[in-house]
């Protein structure tokens, strides 16, 4: 099920925050087992089959946070238990993200035509397994003590409103609000506009920017031209921002609705002027979880500066790696990897002292171009895309085809330009402070319209739920 | 040196109580980690189980054509680059005759020299699924002799195109960008 669907919206969240809201809040118990059962009924809508797997890893981490723990209290380090916990989650993961994708490797590499079957990927398994094992470490770290209540923990791995897209939540960050939290109409008021503002980046936004993008992938070659291929990056750069920081709004947004702070995922990325700054603002539970959990176990950046560079290649592959199972994506992350190194160790000086607009335009044009590797798996097929972006495809610069969606796109390309800084935001939040009642009116304006969208378009894709 | 003995008598006794109270501990500590060992067995026996029937049923859903027809019209631009075909379309240009069939989907494009379609068959029994491949394997290769002189980038689609078998499911795409008609596939199923 996604927040962006009428049965979402209309039917399952009202339903349950009705039951939920039913029971008085000295209850918490009752309540958690209402959110339990509503986030296994989520997940079941669309994976009958997966939500036993769900179940079983939340077992699984529960049972072995526990056994760290004894075995550490019994005198020992409890690295086997926790050795246990990581190799079962990184065995499932692997299984069902990465089995196919080897299985083609060594096909491609051997000619051997190995027949195998692929399976389909059980959604948000990269979050939940990413989750399960930050709690499982912290626990052998001592960051937070394990979780007795086995439904508790559940809860905790299967919450609804962060289970299918993240943030990536630590358990050391919910663990008090899992037992004791507030609920107050102040939280929920700002938690249902946090939601309808993930709506409408998603549904206005986001679905229109990605109905531009595919009509451009789909061009034939014969109406190729450069600012055309330039026109269609920048649409899926901003379809991947709005389409995954909408749905972070949404899941932010329902947390605080029912109790639960959750960290924020973005913050305002394409405002950043170096890569190191991106990746400060784009999808921070994800570099969070790689800095704590890899990054500084390898020796972060108190090591040699040989070692360092190796560090932040292996950290940079595996991100990648993490968003899907192909090449193009673990070239995506290298790619990053590299320019963080690059910026660290070679030209980061000389692009602090470039005027801001050009800082800004360096980082963009990089970030835009990773997104080239990013929407377009095959490889020879992204390069050809890069080569007709760089005047090297043989292709116009423009035609026709580049004024059609020139005309009919400029309106959405800057909104989308203008919604990406944190200016709207601001003009909005003043609004609200000197007007209440209109800031109310545009919340509605911007909820019907996405309903409207949603009941009355077609395309209503979500690029981050196969990770 | 009385006290020094007396010292030395104590931190005997000391020792005599830890090594008791190891003794027991590991005792007690053995048996935890006993059953700690047998949950664990159970856990990967478990969880080997569960992945040999999700693999072995292929872990396709049943789900109806249509279904799957809605979600690449809802998630892709398929409307706009190809036409839905009907039962003669399937006979004519796949060889594949519907009735043998528990249901189907078929787009294809209204260009002339175009090459894009899209086929996913639901077999009435797996043993089908061979038959089917071969006719989309057929149909292929004609495609491919037939622009083989003139039409390089339809050539590099129909060699680029997806055949994917899962559960009572085929899926073929020939088309710019195959994987996004077969992402929703596999999300469908």
């Amino acid at each position: 099920m996604l927040f962006s669907s009428t049965i979402f919206i209309f039917y399952f969240l009202p339903i349950t925050l009705v039951i939920y809201y039913a029971i008085p809040e000295r209850y918490l118990r009752a309540r958690n087992g209402v959110l339990l059962a509503a986030s296994l009924i989520f997940y079941s809508w669309g994976e009958p089959v997966y939500v036993f797997l769900m179940i079983y890893s939340a077992f699984l981490n529960y049972f072995s946070a526990l056994q760290v723990r004894r075995e550490q209290h019994e005198g020992g380090t409890g690295k086997k238990n926790l050795l246990f916990a990581v190799v079962m989650n990184l065995f499932i993961l692997g299984f069902f993200k990465y089995y196919g994708f080897l299985m083609d490797t060594i096909n491609d590499i051997t000619g051997a035509n190995i027949k195998y079957t692929a399976l389909a990927l059980p959604i948000g398994i990269s979050f939940y397994t990413f989750q399960a094992m930050s709690y499982v470490i912290d626990v052998y770290r001592g960051t937070v003590g394990p979780q007795k209540n086995f439904f508790r923990f559940a809860l905790y791995l299967s919450l609804f409103p962060q289970l299918i897209a993240g943030p990536i939540v630590r358990y050391r960050d919910v663990a008090e609000e899992l037992e004791d939290r507030t609920h107050s109409l102040e939280d929920f008021g700002a938690g249902s506009m946090r939601f309808v503002f993930g709506l409408g980046k998603k549904i206005i936004l986001a679905n229109n920017l990605g109905a531009l993008y595919s009509s451009i992938t789909a061009l034939p070659d014969g109406q190729v031209s450069v600012l055309t291929y330039w026109i269609g990056i920048l649409a899926y750069t901003f379809q991947i921002y709005f389409d995954f920081s909408g749905y972070s709004d949404m899941a932010i947004g329902l947390g605080r609705m029912m109790g639960f702070h959750f960290m924020e995922n973005f913050n305002y990325p394409y405002i950043s002027k170096s890569i190191t700054e991106f990746w400060r603002r784009w999808h921070m539970s994800l570099s969070s979880w790689f800095r704590e959990y890899v990054y500084i176990p390898l020796g972060g950046n108190r090591v040699t500066v040989p070692r360092h560079i190796l560090n932040l290649l292996i950290v940079w592959s595996l991100t990648g790696l993490w968003h899907g199972a192909n090449w193009n994506f673990i070239m995506w992350g290298t790619y990053f990897g590299v320019l963080l190194i690059l910026e660290k160790y070679v030209y980061g000086s000389r692009i602090e002292k470039l005027p801001a607009w050009g800082q800004h335009l360096y980082t963009m044009v990089i970030v835009i171009i990773s997104w080239v590797f990013f929407s377009i798996t095959d490889i020879g097929q992204a390069l050809e895309y890069l080569k007709t972006m760089f005047f090297m495809g043989g292709h116009p610069v423009a035609n026709i085809k580049t004024l059609y969606f020139l005309r009919t796109s400029l309106v959405l390309l800057g909104a989308s330009a203008l919604c990406s800084t944190p200016v709207v935001l601001e003009k909005f939040k003043k609004l609200a402070d000197r007007y209440p009642r209109w800031s109310i009116a545009v919340m509605a304006g911007v909820f019907v319209l996405s309903v409207a969208y949603l009941v009355f378009g077609s395309y209503n894709p979500f690029l981050y739920f196969r990770f | 040196m009385n006290i020094k003995k007396n010292m030395k008598r104590n931190t005997n006794t000391e020792t005599n109580t830890d090594n008791t109270k190891g003794n027991s501990r590991t005792i007690e500590m053995t048996t935890a980690e006993k059953g700690a060992l047998v949950i664990k067995v159970v856990l990967v026996a478990v969880l080997l189980l569960f992945l040999f029937f999700v693999y072995r049923g292929n872990s396709a859903k049943d789900v109806p054509v249509k279904d799957i027809e809605t979600a690449l019209v809802k998630q892709t631009n398929i409307e706009k680059i190809m036409e839905p075909c009907g039962d003669r379309d399937l006979l004519q240009f796949m060889g594949l005759d519907y009735r043998d069939y528990d249901s189907y989907v078929y787009y294809k494009t209204s260009e002339a020299l175009g090459v894009d379609e899209l086929l996913i068959v639901k077999v009435k029994n797996k043993s089908d699924l061979t038959g089917v491949e071969d006719a989309v394997d057929k149909r292929v290769s004609s495609q491919i002799t037939k622009f083989d002189s003139y039409g390089p980038s339809q050539v590099r689609e129909l060699n680029n195109a997806i055949i994917e078998k899962k559960g009572k499911y085929l899926f073929y795409c020939t088309a710019k960008s195959p994987e996004k008609y077969e992402e929703v596939f596999r999300d469908a199923i």
